[in-house]
C-alpha cells in the first residue's frame, strides 16, 4: 500500500502515464516508450530497490512486464510497475544464450530489444538474465546479457507460448505409436481367434 | 572482541609474474551441498574472480505450474525451497487470498505463523551443520539435525509430512493440530533453549571459528543492498529490514520483534544474526502457541477442494520473509484453476552473485566458509 502524500508525489513525477493504484501499490504504465524517464524518476523519488522483474507471454509478439520496486528509507512501502512490450514480429533474437566463450551480450543493433534497466538499478541485470534466457526479450544495455540456468544448446523459449520441448513431441509420438501398435495387436490377435 | 579491519588482502601483482589459475569447483563437490560450479580465478591462493554456474538442477517448475492446478503448483514451488516448504504453500496462498479478497479467520493466521517460524528454525539448523562442515568443524551437523529431527516430527504431527507440508491453503490450514500439539512444541522450545546456549557455548565464542569468520567475507550495506540481497545477508551488513516486521504478513504485525543486525557485515555477523533469529523464532512460537487451540480453522466460504479451485483474472506480487530473505511470487491468473503464469524470486539467486564480490582478495580457504554464511538455496535458484 502506498501513502498518500507518495503517491501524490509520483503522480506529480510521473505524469499521465502511469495509472497507479495506492491502495494496491500497482502502477500501470501506458506508454512504455517513457519506460526509463519514469524508472529514473521512481527512483529519485526513492525507489531504490529493485526486488523482482519479470515476464508473461501473453502470445504473438507480446509480453507483460513486472517490476517490483521498494522504497529505500521506507521499507514498508512496495510498487510494483506493470507495462506491456512488443517484440517485433521477425527480429526475436536466435537463441543465443551464450556458451562457455561467450563475455558478452550479442549485438542487437537494428534489432526490436527492450531498454535494460540495470544502469538505474543494478539488481535488474540478473532478473533481465533471467528473462532474455526464458522469453527471448533481448535487452539493450545489459552489461552480461547472457543465459543463467538453462542449457545453452536448447532451442527455443521455453516461458513463450508457443515453446514445446523436443521431449515433449517425442513422448507425444511414442504414446500414439504405443496405442497405435496396441490397436494393431489386438486385431492381429481377433484375425488369429 | 573488537574488529579493526577487514582481512582483505589488496590483489598486486608480483614482479615475478606467475599463471593465473582457473580452479572448476562443482558441480560435485563435498563442500557444496547442491549441485553449482564455481569458477574460481586465483592468483596463488588469492582469489581474484568467482563465475557462478547454475542450472544443474533446473527442473522447469515456472513452465510446469502453468500445466498444474493450484494445488500442485504449491507442491512444486515448495520442492524448489525444501528446507522450509511451507513458505511457498504461503505464498502460493496469500497470493490466492490477496486476488480473490478472501479473509483469514485469526487462528489460522497464529498457526501459520507458528508454522512459518518453525520451518525457520529447521533451516537455519541445517544451515548451522553445513557451515560447521565448511569450516571443518563435525559437530554441529550430527547435533544440528539431531535437533531438526525433532522439529520435523512436530511438523509432521501437524501436517502428515516432513519437509513439503501443503498445509497452508487458501482460506486456511488444511487441518487441526493434534490435541497435545501444544505441549510437543512448548517441551521442544524448552528444550531447544537449552541447546541454543550449548552451540554459543561450544561454537560462536570458539577462538577457531572466529578466526575462520571474523573480517572474511565482508560485505558493504549499499552493496548489499543495490544488489538485491535481502534476508540475514542484507542485516548482517547492518540493515535491518525484515518483511515480517516491515510488511507484516499472518500475525507478525501483532507481535513486537526484534530485528538483529550485524555491524561489520562479515561471516560472523551473518552467523550470529541468524543464531539471534533463533532465539526471536522461539520467542514468536511459545507467543502464537497461546492462540491456536480455539477458532476457526479456514473461512468456511472458500472451497475446500484446493486442486479444483479457480483464481479469478488477476495479478499480484506477495512476499514472504523466508529464512533465506525474501521468497517473492508474481502470479497471474485467467480465471482457471492453474495459473498462467507464476514467477519465483529467488534469495539466493541474488546471493549467490554476491560471492565474486564477497570472496574477492581473500584466501582459497575462505571460499567455503563465505559460501556456507549465505545459506544458498539451490532448488530456488535452478527452479
Amino acid at each position: 500500500m502506498l501513502p498518500d502524500e507518495l503517491a501524490g508525489q509520483i503522480r506529480e513525477d510521473c505524469g499521465d502515464v502511469l495509472l497507479l493504484d495506492p491502495a494496491r501499490g500497482w502502477a500501470i504504465l501506458t506508454d512504455s516508450g517513457q519506460l526509463q524517464l519514469v524508472c529514473r524518476q521512481l527512483k529519485n523519488i526513492g525507489f531504490i530497490r529493485a526486488l523482482n522483474m519479470t515476464a508473461n507471454h501473453l502470445g504473438g509478439p507480446d509480453f507483460h512486464l513486472y517490476l517490483t520496486l521498494r522504497h529505500g528509507r521506507r521499507h514498508d512501502v512496495s510498487l510494483t510497475l506493470k507495462w506491456k512490450f512488443t517484440l517485433l514480429e521477425g527480429n526475436a533474437p536466435a537463441a543465443d544464450r551464450g556458451g562457455e566463450d561467450t563475455e558478452a551480450a550479442p549485438a542487437y543493433a537494428g534489432q526490436s530489444v527492450h531498454p535494460s534497466l540495470s544502469l538505474i538499478w543494478r539488481a535488474t541485470e540478473l532478473m533481465e538474465r533471467e528473462i532474455f534466457e526464458f522469453f527471448g526479450i533481448p535487452f539493450a544495455g545489459n552489461p552480461n546479457l547472457i543465459g543463467l540456468i538453462l542449457d545453452p544448446q536448447l532451442q527455443g523459449f521455453p516461458l513463450r507460448r508457443e515453446f514445446r520441448a523436443a521431449s515433449h513431441e517425442n513422448y507425444a509420438e511414442n504414446v500414439l505409436k504405443q496405442r497405435a501398435d496396441a490397436a494393431m495387436r489386438e486385431v492381429l490377435d481377433d484375425a488369429q481367434l | 572482541m573488537t574488529r579493526s579491519s577487514d582481512r582483505r588482502v589488496e590483489i598486486r601483482r608480483d614482479p615475478l609474474l606467475t599463471e593465473k589459475l582457473v580452479y572448476s569447483v562443482g558441480p560435485q563437490h563435498p563442500s557444496l551441498p547442491s549441485p553449482l560450479e564455481l569458477r574460481v580465478q586465483a592468483d596463488g591462493e588469492l582469489i581474484e574472480r568467482i563465475t557462478p554456474e547454475v542450472g544443474f538442477m533446473h527442473r522447469g517448475v515456472e513452465q510446469l505450474v502453468t500445466q498444474r492446478n493450484y494445488a500442485q503448483a504449491a507442491g512444486l514451488l515448495s520442492r524448489c525451497e525444501w528446507l522450509a516448504g511451507s513458505n511457498a504453500d504461503w505464498l502460493v496462498a496469500d497470493a490466492i487470498e490477496r486476488i480473490e479478497g478472501i479473509t483469514i479467520p485469526a487462528r489460522a493466521q497464529w498457526l501459520r505463523t507458528l508454522v512459518l517460524e518453525l520451518s525457520r528454525i529447521g533451516n537455519h539448523l541445517f544451515w548451522f551443520g553445513n557451515l560447521g562442515l565448511e569450516a571443518g568443524a563435525y559437530t554441529p551437523i550430527f547435533i544440528s539435525l539431531r535437533e531438526r529431527e525433532m522439529l520435523l516430527d512436530l511438523l509432521e504431527m501437524l501436517s502428515g509430512h516432513r519437509h513439503h507440508h501443503g498445509w497452508i491453503v487458501p482460506g486456511g490450514v488444511r487441518t487441526a493440530p493434534p490435541e497435545d500439539f501444544s505441549g510437543h512444541v512448548r517441551a521442544f522450545c524448552l528444550w531447544f533453549q537449552g541447546r541454543l546456549d550449548e552451540y554459543e557455548d561450544f561454537f560462536s565464542d570458539n577462538a577457531i571459528w572466529i578466526n575462520r569468520s571474523e573480517l572474511i567475507g565482508t560485505l558493504e550495506p549499499e552493496f548489499a543492498f543495490e544488489h538485491g540481497a535481502t534476508g540475514p545477508v542484507l542485516r548482517g551488513s547492518g540493515i535491518a529490514h525484515d518483511l515480517r516486521r516491515d510488511q507484516p504478513y499472518a500475525m507478525y504485525g501483532e507481535l513486537d520483534l526484534h530485528v538483529p543486525t550485524g555491524e561489520y557485515g562479515d561471516v560472523l555477523d551473518r552467523y550470529r544474526v541468524r543464531f539471534v533469529e533463533m532465539r526471536e523464532s522461539l520467542r514468536i512460537i511459545e507467543h502464537c502457541l497461546a492462540y491456536i487451540d480455539n477458532g476457526e480453522l479456514r473461512n468456511a466460504e472458500v472451497n475446500p477442494d484446493f486442486a479444483q479451485m479457480a483464481v479469478s483474472r488477476g495479478e499480484v506480487y506477495t512476499a514472504v520473509e523466508s529464512p533465506r530473505g525474501e521468497l517473492g511470487l508474481t502470479l497471474v491468473s485467467d480465471g482457471t484453476n492453474r495459473p498462467n503464469r507464476m514467477h519465483l524470486r529467488a534469495p539466493s539467486l541474488y546471493h549467490l552473485f554476491l560471492l565474486d564480490e564477497l570472496c574477492r582478495g581473500y584466501l582459497l580457504a575462505d571460499l567455503f566458509v563465505i559460501y556456507g554464511s549465505l545459506d544458498i538455496m539451490i532448488g530456488e535458484v535452478d527452479k
